[in-house]
């Protein structure tokens, strides 16, 4: 995520009508190292969450990152900026045009003349859903169905900031009455119960008789209980053919069976075309691998626009 | 079914109707009402047995389905490479509980698959339904009225030729079914010498058939089946006005192979080898009528055409017994006068007149159309006589000819 295509060239007009006045006023001179965190100067854009995962605004807040290191940085913002949470969503924009996100909290904050200087780590809440464990819906194994971790609400504020992306990521069979995952067997029509067993018929092919093989079956041999033919052999004197299917719950007998779905949460079976199709929806986020590649994607901007490196 | 079938029942045939036409008018006069006709209804499985039927299926089931109340349908695939099982499991999810389709992964033959059709189902009647025939409104009905009585084993029913006026072959097939088993067979079965029930349309007491163990490899296993049950001691009637509507040959040459298959296997295969004993009059199985109708199909199929080979080449060998012309046309003014005669019980039986009627204008060329029959018929049965010609029908999976007992 952090490669940046130097062949893409995003226009000085772009960035600034994403990323405000700050964003402009940066001045692009490339990183330096002290204390082992890289100099930089990068626009970026900072939502504050709410202590359960809401975004506070809709709206980002424009901010430069001054310096950053692999799990921290310092960030400057304008006078009437400061965050009203300490857990924030940082987004950071690269040449060709996508952002890349990063979940912080502000460890601490200092008012100087040219606005508000902060320090922020990576971690907290946001990172906590910018995860994808917290992205895509696993399945419970308490109730059987497929959930995500958040609210739906928290999910949609993300979703309108357009820092996640909804996709469709397979679709899954449940049940209509609780909507969790069921189990789809061909089972008794009549009962649904998957406790079925085939009967099989043989065929004495000299006398053309049929039976259920268990007739056919004496203590020693293999005998016709129609014309009494013993010793007989399966494929040239008789074959084996599918009977009807018996169900141990209810007695039901029948040669065809019905596909069933059995629900693992609430016990209700129902025709297999019955089922509800339920789409399993997660949300897609371009994650900022490191608080360190601001520096980069700041260096490659320089380069971008023609500056040679420091 | 030779030249000599019009002579043949010409006279029970005029008996027969003569003596239901008093008994009707004595009815009518006694009570005014006629007789109350369906009363009897035990529960019946229609079974629909094919190979390769997709086709007509359908047309078959929708035939059948809503025409009686205790209905069951089993439709049985006998491994068939088209449409069959689809076709038959379609219509086993239109309507659940009435039809059923059973289908084997591969070709067992007829009577196999007639067995696994009768293992699954607990109906008091069998009605065997070919899947290429329409059945009428009333057949079900018709069919098991004669099963209230206990002795009654097997119920034939009328075959009628649902495309008569295509051209001559199945004209002339129209009218053929019209009397040899439209009159015929109730004739036949008035005389307790019914010895068949086609297997296109026909009832069985289910009972009697699990007792049996079934259908016996074919082919011929529809003749069989009611011999063997008439040896049980019951009898076979006729229900005449159970139609089935089948679809005739409709050219010669698919007219004579199809005879070839069917003449072969009745009287020599089954009467003069598997069920002679029952003809003897010392076997445990002997019954008069067995012995009689044994008697009328071998007379009729074998010595009457073999007589006929044997004047014919005494003719060719020693000129001087050859008739004279006129000879040969009083001959044949015989017959056609005496499939005259056999009309009026047609018309005095039918339902359908004037379309019968229609049917029966081909009369003056029956005996020749019969003649050609016959000779079809002293093949078949010198085939049959000679290398058991039957034994090696394609009718029967080579895998079960091969293992099967040869009669
Ligand atoms: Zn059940
Ligand atoms: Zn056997
Ligand atoms: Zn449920």
């Amino acid at each position: 995520m952090t490669t940046v295509d130097s062949k893409s060239v995003v226009s000085d007009a772009a960035q600034r009508d994403a990323f405000g006045p700050v964003a402009s006023q940066a001045k692009a001179d490339g990183a330096s190292i002290e204390h082992g965190r890289s100099k930089c100067s990068v626009p970026l854009s900072v939502f504050a969450l709410t202590s359960d995962g809401h975004l506070a605004s809709r709206k980002p807040v424009a901010a430069v990152a001054t310096s950053c290191a692999e799990g921290s940085a310092s960030l400057s913002l304008g006078w009437d900026a400061m965050p009203a949470y300490p857990s924030l969503v940082l987004g950071v924009p690269t040449l060709d045009g996508r952002t890349l996100f990063a979940g912080c909290v502000l460890t601490s904050h200092e008012v100087r003349d040219d606005g508000i200087h902060c320090e922020i780590n990576r971690g907290g809440i946001g990172e906590i859903i910018l995860t994808e464990e917290a992205r895509i819906p696993t399945l419970n194994t308490e109730f059987f169905q497929y959930r995500l971790p958040c609210d739906d609400s928290v999910y949609d504020s993300w979703l309108r900031a357009g820092i996640l992306k909804r996709t469709v990521l397979d679709r899954v069979l449940v049940c209509g009455k609780c909507r969790s995952v069921a189990t789809f067997r061909f089972a008794c029509r009549q009962c649904g119960s998957g406790r079925v067993a085939q009967k099989m018929l043989a065929h004495h092919f000299a006398c053309a008789f049929v039976a259920p093989a268990s007739e056919f079956e004496t203590a020693e041999t293999l005998k016709c209980p129609n014309c009494r033919t013993k010793h007989l052999v399966a494929g040239t004197d008789f074959e084996y053919m599918p009977g009807d299917n018996e169900c141990d719950v209810c007695g039901w007998s029948d040669r065809e069976l019905e596909q069933t779905g059995h629900c693992l949460n609430c016990d209700s079976r129902f025709a297999a075309h019955k089922a509800v199709e339920q789409e399993l929806v997660g949300y897609h986020v371009e994650r900022l691998a490191s608080l360190a590649d601001i520096a980069d994607l700041g260096r490659s901007r320089v380069t971008a626009a023609g500056h040679v490196p420091a | 079914m030779s030249l000599l079938d019009g002579p043949r029942y010409c006279v029970a045939t005029v008996i027969t109707c003569l003596y239901d036409w008093v008994c009707g008018i004595k009815r009518t006069i006694s009570s005014g009402l006629p007789e109350l006709e369906f009363s009897h209804c035990p529960s019946v499985c229609a079974m629909v047995v094919g190979l390769n039927e997709g086709s007509g299926l359908g047309a078959t089931i929708e035939s059948i389905i809503g025409t009686y109340p205790r209905l069951e349908i089993v439709v049985v695939d006998d491994g068939s490479d088209d449409d069959m099982a689809q076709v038959g499991r379609a219509y086993a999810s239109k309507y659940p509980g009435i039809v059923r389709c059973l289908s084997r992964p591969w070709r067992g033959g007829k009577s196999s698959a007639l067995n696994i059709a009768v293992a699954h189902t607990t109906a008091d009647v069998v009605i065997c339904v070919d899947a290429d025939s329409h059945l009428s409104q009333d057949a079900i009905w018709e069919i098991v009225q004669p099963f209230r009585d206990e002795n009654v084993g097997v119920v034939s029913a009328t075959v009628s030729v649902r495309n008569c006026f295509t051209n001559f072959v199945t004209w002339f097939q129209g009218l053929e079914y019209l009397q040899s088993i439209f009159v015929g067979r109730l004739v036949a079965a008035r005389l307790n010498v019914l010895p068949i029930a086609s297997g296109a349309l026909a009832g069985f007491r289910r009972e009697l058939l699990v007792r049996l163990g079934g259908w016996d490899v074919g082919p011929g296993e529809d003749l069989d089946m009611t011999v063997r049950i008439r040896r049980l001691g019951y009898r076979v009637t006729f229900a005449q006005y159970a139609f089935c509507h089948t679809e005739a040959p409709t050219t010669w040459k698919a007219l004579l192979k199809q005879r070839r298959r069917w003449e072969g296997d009745g009287p020599v295969r089954h009467f003069a080898r598997k069920h002679i004993d029952m003809a003897k009059p010392w076997h445990s199985d002997f019954k008069l009528s067995n012995m009689l109708m044994f008697l009328d199909g071998l007379t009729f199929n074998l010595l009457c055409g073999y007589g006929m080979v044997i004047w014919s080449v005494m003719v060719l060998l020693h000129p001087d017994l050859r008739p004279e012309p006129y000879a040969w046309m009083t001959f044949y003014m015989i017959s056609v006068i005496a499939e005259v005669i056999a009309l009026g019980p047609l018309m005095y039986y039918s339902r359908r007149r004037k379309h019968d009627a229609i049917v029966a204008l081909a009369f003056p060329l029956m005996p020749a159309y019969r003649m050609l029959l016959l000779g079809v018929r002293i093949f078949s049965n010198t085939a049959e006589i000679l290398w058991r010609k039957s034994f090696t029908e394609p009718h029967v999976p080579p895998h079960v000819r091969a293992v099967t007992w040869r009669w």
